[in-house]
């Protein structure tokens, strides 16, 4: 059994990821991008602890400064110059400020996508797509078990090689080379034959049928219906907010200030950005008092 | 799509990018569902796939050669255009699936999509599908040219702000020398694997009758 955002139904929690990446990624005012940035940073550090920490430090800061330096040296629009360049550009606040506008929103994107694969997993993927396109999944499934078993296969025909006596030396390129297209070669021949033979089996079995039904574990609770229900109405705020308050940053920098509706609005879209992470928490609260 | 180019600010190209990509993705699945096809053709599609996702693996002990492209091309060529699409976004997917999956996926699939449908299209039932040279020559361009150029321009939708032909040339140089190491590993293993893989899939063809359609 999992708990907390995990157990969420697929639709929802799609729906929710869906939300967070167009929002971090389409989001210009300074605000909502913030919002989207820190929740997302919340929650990757909530789902994967230290590996987070380590990939906003290694890859996510870096990512930002790069960005936000280089847009600044080599675009030139904007009307506030700060200096001249020795190449005889002008270094602008402009091109500087989207910079690290567009780098925000790049490495906000980033974080929502690490939660979405420890979250949607390759099951749930299928159980998606499925309904939509019930062939396709079935390859991508029937892909899923094939790949062991070819690597499994593949390791079989390296011992029944090395038993022969024909491995490479460490050194010997070529015949590195010659081993490896042999294995492939081998490992080709298995697969396609080893195919053959499971769809004889499914066959066998009535693959092909009409009123085929497939087996899910996913059940709709209100739970999930809650989730999708914020997901929609965040989505239709931020539409909202998104084209109302819309920020410009060329040529000149122009951010509208936020009353007190476009704040409580943003509120909301943050509330609901937060709710994995509160219902994570809950859940383990919950899960800690039981015990 | 169009929302996300007219109502919100400049500069969100990537959403419209993908959104296009999606759309010009479906078509082809769509074909492929509707498709009259043998469970045995389904299963050796997967096969493929399969394959091409984990001769990686395989041939991981020597650098810089990733053999994915080269069965997609050959894929396609011995089954045709929309089969070839379907086996290189499919096996792009899936090898994502094992990374996890990033802003580069629908850029990716897109790319070995088109460089299976391309190949198909020149190579498929013609009757200089066996000359080798030619073979690995288009192969290996193809590769270069269209998913080299495909997958930097999800790059270049992420790293740049400015939407200019000079910036755009700049990404795309800097991706040049990757993608040529590709390109001409890609057509060299299309040289040597070529013949080999048509007969084993002349074999399977004569031996269980699948793809006897096409």
């Amino acid at each position: 059994m999992q708990l907390g955002f995990k157990s969420v139904h697929p639709i929802s929690a799609f729906a929710f990821f869906v939300f967070a990446f167009v929002l971090s990624m389409t989001a210009s005012h300074p605000l909502l991008l913030a919002v989207s940035f820190i929740t997302g940073l919340i929650y990757d550090i909530k789902l994967s602890g230290k590996k987070a920490v380590s990939f906003f430090l290694k890859i996510i800061m870096p990512m930002i400064c790069l960005i936000t330096f280089f847009n600044g040296i080599f675009s030139h629009y904007g009307v506030t110059v700060l200096f001249k360049m020795p190449s005889g550009n002008n270094f602008t606040l402009e091109a500087l400020v989207f910079g690290f506008v567009f780098s925000i929103r790049t490495a906000s994107a980033l974080l929502w996508l690490n939660s979405f694969n420890e979250i949607i997993t390759n099951d749930k993927f299928i159980f998606l797509f499925g309904r939509i396109s019930p062939k396709t999944a079935l390859v991508i499934s029937m892909v899923l078990r094939f790949i062991p078993l070819v690597r499994s296969q593949s390791e079989e025909i390296k011992k029944a090689e090395k038993g022969v006596g024909n491995l490479p030396t460490e050194k010997d390129f070529i015949g590195k080379i010659r081993h490896g297209a042999r294995r492939l070669s081998v490992l080709i021949s298995w697969t396609l034959e080893k195919g053959i033979d499971s769809s004889d089996s499914m066959k066998a079995r009535g693959y092909g049928l009409h009123g085929r039904t497939s087996f899910n574990s996913y059940s709709f609770s209100v739970k999930d219906a809650l989730f999708l229900l914020f997901s929609l109405i965040a989505s239709g705020i931020f539409f909202f907010v998104g084209t109302k308050y819309k920020s410009n940053y060329n040529p000149v920098i122009d951010i509208p200030m936020p009353d007190i509706l476009a704040t409580l609005l943003i509120t909301v879209i943050a509330f609901v950005l937060l709710l994995p992470t509160l219902y994570d928490l809950r859940e383990e609260r919950k899960w800690s008092i039981s015990k | 799509m169009f929302l996300s180019l007219n109502i919100f600010q400049e500069g969100n190209y990537y959403i419209a990018a993908v959104s296009i990509i999606i759309l010009s993705i479906i078509p082809f699945y769509i074909f492929f569902e509707q498709r009259k096809i043998k469970t045995s053709e389904i299963v050796t599609l997967s096969v493929m796939i399969a394959l091409c996702v984990a001769s990686r693996a395989v041939m991981a002990y020597i650098p810089q050669v990733k053999p994915t492209c080269a069965l997609v091309i050959v894929t396609a060529i011995a089954f045709g255009p929309n089969v070839g699409f379907f086996t290189g976004s499919l096996s792009m997917f899936i090898s994502n699936l094992f990374f996890g999956q990033g802003m580069f996926t629908p850029f990716q699939m897109l790319g070995m999509g088109l460089v299976g449908f391309i190949c198909g299209l020149i190579f498929h039932k013609k009757p200089y599908a066996n000359n080798k040279i030619a073979v690995s020559i288009v192969g290996g361009i193809t590769c270069f040219l269209v998913y080299g150029l495909i997958v930097d321009s999800c790059s270049f939708l992420m790293m740049s702000t400015e939407f200019t032909f000079k910036s755009a040339i700049k990404i795309y140089l800097s991706g040049m020398s990757f993608n040529l190491i590709h390109g001409i590993t890609t057509g060299i293993l299309l040289f040597f694997i070529n013949k080999p893989m048509t007969d084993k899939f002349n074999r399977l063809r004569i031996k269980y009758g699948i793809f006897s359609m096409e």
